[in-house]
C-alpha cells in the first residue's frame, strides 16, 4: 500500500484523547527560563508530588529534575523513571518561548512489560556467561594437566562430538512484521526450551546467535555412541517443549513458529580461542557446517541427522536400555543436496507428531 | 541544602541497584531484579562539617539490546562505575561507559567499584588487570553490596570527590 498518510480526524482524536488522559495520568509543571516554578496542575500527586511552591526552583522541590533545569535547545525525554510514589513516568522536559514545560506520563504498565522481557533476557545472558566461565575454569586446569601429557594444545584437540543446531523457522519474515517488543517477547519464551533439553542432556551450549543455538555433545565424555544419543533426545525434548509452548502460545491468540534441528557426527577440533580476558570454548570442523547445513534442511518440528549420527545413536539404542518414548515420533530417509558438499547425502528426518500421526505423517513409517 | 546527582553506570546484573540498596538502606537480598529506566534514591551525607543531599541515580544496566542514553546524566556530579570482579567483560564495559558518560559530559569525578567481593575466590579479572587500569588513572575500589564490605568507603570517597575535594 502506497499513498499519503491522511492527518488522524478530529472524532478520532476526540476519542483518544481522553482514553490517554484516563489511563497515563498526566501531570505538568511550567517554569520560567531559570527554571522556577510558575504554574502546576494535573496529576502529580499520582507520581509522590506534593505542595509545589511557584517562584522557588522546580528542581529543588522534585529531585528528579536536578540538572534537567533551566533546560534549553532539543526536547528532552527520559523514559521509566521511578517517581517517589512508585509510579513509573516518562519525563518530558521542552522550551515553548519564555516557558519550560515539564510533563510527566504514567508509564508503569510498559515498564512491568519490558521488566519482565529484560529479566528473562539478562538471566539468560548471564546463564550463558556463567556456562562460559564454568567451562573456561574446567578447561583450564584440564589444560593445565593436559599440557604435561601433551593434550589440549593451543590448537585445540581432535575429538569425535555430536553437533545440533537449532534455529526458529520463519523468524526473519515474523521480526518484520512485528513490533521488536514482540519479538523480544517471542526469542524469550523460545529460547529457553530450545536451551534446556540440550544443558539437561550434556550438551553444552558452544553459542547463541539470535534465534539460533549450537550444541555440543561428546566434550565431557569419551563415548561417542552415547554423545550422539543424547543429542538426538535432547533434540526430540526440544520439539516437545516447542509444542507444548505452541498450545499456550494457541491459547493466548499468539502465532506460533516451528524450529528446525539438524545433527551431524564426526570428528571436530575443539579447544579454547582468544585471549586470556576474551576465550571461549569453540568446536569447528566439517561436521559443525554439516548440522548446521542439515538444520537448514529441518522443516518445523523435524530433526534432520545425518547417517553417522543415525548409526551411533541405533548402536546405543541396542546396547543400553533407554526408556525414551517415542510413541510421537516417525522416521523417515531423505537424500540431500547440501551447498558446499559434492554428494548427494543420505539422511534420517525424525519428526515429532503435532496432531494425530497418520493425518500428520502420510508416506513415513511409525518409529 | 546542596544537591549533588550521583550516576551509578555499569553493564547489567554488576550490582548498581544492590550497592544502593546496603549503602541507603542497609539491606541486601540475593534475588536479581534488572532495572528498567532509573531508580532515584537519596541520602543526606555529611562531609566536612557540611550536610549535602546526594541524589542515586540508578540508572539500568547496558547490554546487547539497551544502550546508554546519555541524557539521563545530564546535571551529574560524580560516577560510580561498577564492575562485577566475577566477569571481566563488566570491566571493558565500565571503562566504555566512562569513556562515553566523559565524552557527553565532559571531565567529572568517577570511580570503578569491582563489586562482589565476598566471592574472592570466583573472580575472573585478574590482579594485573587492576594493576594496568589504576596505572591508567582509574581509581579503583573493592566492595561487596552481600556484605556491605567497602560500600561506605565507595560512596563516601566519590562524594568527597563531588564535594570539591583533590585527590
Amino acid at each position: 500500500m502506497s499513498g499519503r498518510a491522511h492527518p488522524l480526524p478530529q472524532v478520532v482524536s476526540a476519542y483518544l484523547l481522553p482514553l490517554v488522559l484516563r489511563s497515563r495520568h498526566p501531570a505538568f509543571l511550567r517554569t520560567d527560563p531559570n527554571g522556577y516554578v510558575v504554574e502546576h496542575g494535573g496529576a502529580l500527586a499520582h507520581y509522590g508530588i506534593h505542595d509545589l511552591q511557584p517562584g522557588q526552583p522546580a528542581s529543588a522541590q522534585i529531585s528528579l529534575l536536578t540538572g534537567f533545569l533551566p533546560h534549553h535547545g532539543e526536547p528532552l525525554h527520559l523514559s521509566a523513571v521511578h517517581t517517589e510514589s512508585g509510579a513509573c513516568a516518562d519525563l518530558h522536559v521542552f522550551v515553548d518561548g519564555e516557558n519550560t514545560w515539564v510533563v510527566l506520563l504514567d508509564t508503569t504498565s510498559e515498564h512491568d512489560q519490558k521488566q519482565a522481557m529484560q529479566q528473562k533476557g539478562n538471566e539468560l545472558s548471564l546463564r550463558s556467561e556463567r556456562q562460559g566461565l564454568m567451562l573456561d575454569t574446567y578447561l583450564g586446569k584440564s589444560v593445565a594437566e593436559s599440557l604435561m601429557a601433551g593434550r589440549w594444545q593451543r590448537g585445540g584437540e581432535r575429538r569425535e562430538v555430536t553437533v545440533l543446531f537449532v534455529d526458529i523457522r520463519g523468524f526473519t519474515p515474523y521480526s518484520e512484521d512485528h513490533s521488536p517488543e514482540e519479538v523480544f517477547r517471542t526469542l524469550n519464551q523460545y529460547l529457553p526450551v530450545m536451551i534446556e533439553p540440550i544443558e539437561a542432556h550434556g550438551g553444552l551450549i558452544e553459542h547463541i546467535a539470535g534465534d539460533a543455538v549450537m550444541g555440543i555433545f561428546g566434550i565431557g565424555e569419551s563415548d561417542k555412541r552415547t554423545a550422539a544419543a543424547k543429542a538426538v533426545i535432547a533434540g526430540l525434548h526440544v520439539q516437545r517443549a516447542v509444542r507444548a509452548l505452541h498450545a499456550r502460545r494457541a491459547a493466548q491468540g499468539l502465532s506460533c513458529l516451528g524450529v528446525g534441528i539438524g545433527i551431524a557426527s564426526g570428528p571436530a577440533a575443539v579447544g579454547i580461542v582468544g585471549t586470556y580476558d576474551r576465550r571461549g570454548f569453540a568446536a569447528i570442523g566439517h561436521h559443525v557446517n554439516l548440522a548446521s547445513r542439515l538444520q537448514g534442511q529441518a522443516r518445523a518440528f523435524e530433526l534432520v541427522i545425518d547417517e553417522p549420527t543415525h548409526s551411533l545413536w541405533q548402536e546405543a539404542r541396542q546396547r543400553d536400555a533407554m526408556n525414551e518414548d517415542f510413541s510421537d515420533v516417525l522416521i523417515d530417509e531423505r537424500q540431500v543436496a547440501l551447498k558446499g558438499f559434492r554428494d548427494v547425502l543420505r539422511t534420517f528426518v525424525i519428526t515429532v507428531a503435532t496432531s494425530s500421526l497418520p493425518a500428520a505423517f502420510s508416506g513415513a513409517e511409525r518409529f | 541544602m546542596i544537591q549533588k546527582k550521583l550516576c551509578m553506570l555499569g553493564a547489567f546484573a554488576v550490582g548498581k541497584t544492590s550497592l544502593v540498596r546496603r549503602y541507603v538502606h542497609s539491606m541486601f537480598t540475593d534475588k536479581y531484579l534488572t532495572t528498567v529506566g532509573v531508580k532515584i534514591d537519596k541520602k543526606d551525607v555529611q562531609h566536612a562539617g557540611k550536610t549535602a543531599s546526594l541524589l542515586l541515580w540508578d540508572l539500568y544496566g547496558e547490554d546487547e539490546f539497551q544502550r546508554l542514553q546519555t541524557s539521563y546524566l545530564r546535571g551529574s556530579a560524580g560516577l560510580l562505575i561498577v564492575a562485577d570482579g566475577t566477569r571481566p567483560a563488566t570491566v571493558d564495559k565500565a571503562i566504555e561507559l566512562r569513556d562515553r558518560a566523559l565524552s557527553a559530559l565532559g571531565p567529572l569525578p568517577y570511580l570503578l567499584i569491582l563489586n562482589k567481593s565476598d566471592l574472592l575466590s570466583e573472580w575472573e579479572v585478574r590482579p594485573e588487570r587492576i594493576d594496568e587500569l589504576s596505572r591508567s588513572g582509574w581509581e579503583i575500589l573493592r566492595a561487596s553490596a552481600k556484605t556491605g564490605e567497602g560500600v561506605e568507603d565507595a560512596f563516601s570517597t566519590i562524594t568527597a570527590r563531588m564535594l570539591g575535594d583533590g585527590r
